[in-house]
């Protein structure tokens, strides 16, 4: 579904992403590992068409999106849940969901009611919150509501960026629950997280990302018994 | 006339005064919102409005259709000046500053085109409605003072429905909040760009076509004008919609009441005199603060 090519990025002046080459298909969770600073943010953010790539190839569906701004690439199905949620954070929370269909609102419009409804059925605690404004919420629900946001694009491909990042491992273990759900519903997603354990009990496949490479490229499976991830991301030896 | 005549007097004139300002001060602040710079060509598009409307009256056309035709006038070069000089600068990356600037270029030659087309001399457009003018405790009242106040009041409030309650009110507002945000939901900025300097060119000329009645109209009206509601805008808090308006009436009031109880020479300079005050005592405004800053 997502076929990925020598893709390189620069940041100012540093290139963050050197070369990398990956594809993902439908209906997988693949966890982009790696400490702060791997460029994991990077990555989903050039999929998502926020940094433009110096070089490389980004094809999604049958569909060069290589280059394109993030406004088209969700148009095209691929939806970004950014690093620190990124809310509108002025906005009620109804507000952050319908907004979050603004690449298809014309035809969704009539759907909107049903679409929201889905994602409270996701988030029961949103639907209380649906009039506060975003910014009242704690670390947790905003999480959720970003999360919310993003599906109501109704993405092929969701991208997400350390959802776990400031929550206790409780709310972290509820949105990871939530994430295998969708997948289940057959929602292929990438997974940036520093919470390595948290992202390899839930991910199919895992890369790990050092120095603008993808260092290790392996099943979640295999990289849960192994040795170097143990030392290095879960915190074991 | 008594002196709470006089007073009641001065306040009539500030509201109308005011009035205007508030609508370009609108006007500046939603551009400002959504695409981070000052259309400092604004003042330009009031003139526009008065002008092309007293021409195109002028010409036979009866006075709507004259001033729906130079609202749409003014409309459409604020989107031409959009793409022909914002769109390409900001492709190269040109800083808010140069942007800045650039309005500026555009307002001194959109002014040298009036100039050269209508001359300096006033032209006179005709009060909306024939009714002669008529006291108030007092104080005499001109009809067309009410089509302003109208005219500002009818425009906050549609301006107020539109942010409040239309989706795409609410797509404009979340831009403002986030930008990185709003583009990763398919909210294209450059195209609110685009409608935000289309919309405030209309909005401009519609200022300009309700204050001619009263001010006759001149090549050079919009500039003190454009300044004012600048003024007004700083000090209402630059980002703040209400601020705006509060601003505009604010510096309306006070400029009415300044050159009714010290004498005319205050008229322009009073607008400086608030700015430089506000920029040394109370940068972001009397109301809320730079929330998009430099
Ligand atoms: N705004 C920026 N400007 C320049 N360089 C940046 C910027 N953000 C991140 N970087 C660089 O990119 C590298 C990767 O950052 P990032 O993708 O955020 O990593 P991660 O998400 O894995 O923590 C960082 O080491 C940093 O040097
Ligand atoms: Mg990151």
């Amino acid at each position: 579904m997502l076929a990925v090519k020598d893709l390189t990025v620069f940041r100012g002046h540093i290139r963050v992403l050197n070369g990398l080459t990956f594809s993902v298909s439908a209906g997988e969770i693949v966890a982009v590992l790696g400490a702060n600073g791997a460029g994991k943010s990077t990555l989903v953010g050039a999929l998502a068409g926020l940094y433009p790539p110096a070089a490389g190839e980004i094809v999604f569906q049958n569909r060069n999106l290589t280059g394109r701004p993030p406004e088209a690439v969700v148009h095209a199905g691929i939806s970004l849940v950014p690093e620190h949620r990124q809310l509108f954070a002025g906005l009620t929370v109804r507000d952050n969901l319908i907004l979050g269909a603004y690449h298809r609102y014309r035809d969704a419009k009539k759907e909107l009611p049903r679409l929201l409804e889905d994602v409270y059925r996701l988030f029961p605690a949103l639907r209380e919150k649906q009039e506060k404004p975003a910014q009242t919420l704690s670390g947790g629900l905003q999480q959720m509501l970003a999360i919310g946001r993003g599906l109501m694009a109704d993405p092929r491909l969701l991208l997400l960026d350390e959802p776990s990042m400031g929550l206790a491992p409780l709310v972290v273990r509820e949105i990871m629950t939530t994430l295998s759900g969708l997948r289940a519903k057959g929602q292929t997603i990438i997974l940036a997280e520093q919470n390595a354990h948290a992202a390899l009990k839930i991910a199919d496949r895992a890369w790990v990302l050092e120095r603008g490479c993808i260092a290790l490229s392996d099943t979640a499976e295999n990289l849960r018994q192994d040795a170097r991830i143990q030392a290095a991301y879960l915190g074991r030896s | 006339m008594s002196p709470e005549s006089q007073l009641l007097q001065y306040l009539i004139s500030g509201l109308t005064l005011g009035s205007i300002y508030a609508l370009i001060a609108i006007g500046l602040v939603v551009t400002f919102n959504i695409t981070g710079i000052f259309n400092l060509a604004l003042g330009e598009f009031v003139t526009l409005g008065a002008l092309v409307s007293i021409a195109l009256y002028a010409a036979g056309l009866p006075l709507i259709a004259a001033f729906a035709l130079a609202v749409l006038i003014a409309a459409a070069l604020g989107a031409v000046m959009e793409r022909t000089a914002i769109h390409p600068a900001r492709k190269a990356n040109a800083t808010i500053l140069t942007l800045v600037i650039i309005t500026i270029g555009v307002g001194i030659a959109i002014r040298g085109a009036s100039l050269l087309i209508w001359g300096t001399h006033p032209y006179i457009l005709p009060p909306f409605s024939e009714h002669a003018p008529f006291t108030v405790a007092g104080a005499v009242v001109i009809p067309q003072s009410l089509w302003v106040l109208g005219l500002a009041v009818v425009c906050v409030a549609a301006l107020f429905a539109f942010f409040e309650f239309t989706y795409l009110g609410k797509a404009v507002r979340a831009c403002v909040m986030n930008r990185t945000a709003a583009r990763l939901v398919g909210i294209n900025p450059q195209r609110l760009s685009l409608a935000a300097f289309t919309a405030t060119g209309a909005l401009g000329a519609l200022a300009g076509i309700f204050v001619a009645p009263i001010t006759f109209a001149t090549y050079d009206m919009g500039f003190m004008l454009g300044l004012k509601a600048f003024v007004a805008a700083i000090l209402g808090g630059v980002t703040n919609v209400p601020g705006a308006i509060i601003g505009g009436f604010l510096l309306g009031i006070l400029e009415a009441f300044g050159v009714g109880l010290v004498g005319s020479g205050l008229k322009d300079g009073l607008a400086m005199i608030v700015m430089i005050l506000v920029m040394l005592i109370r940068p972001t405004g009397i109301l809320g603060a730079f929330r998009r800053g430099a």
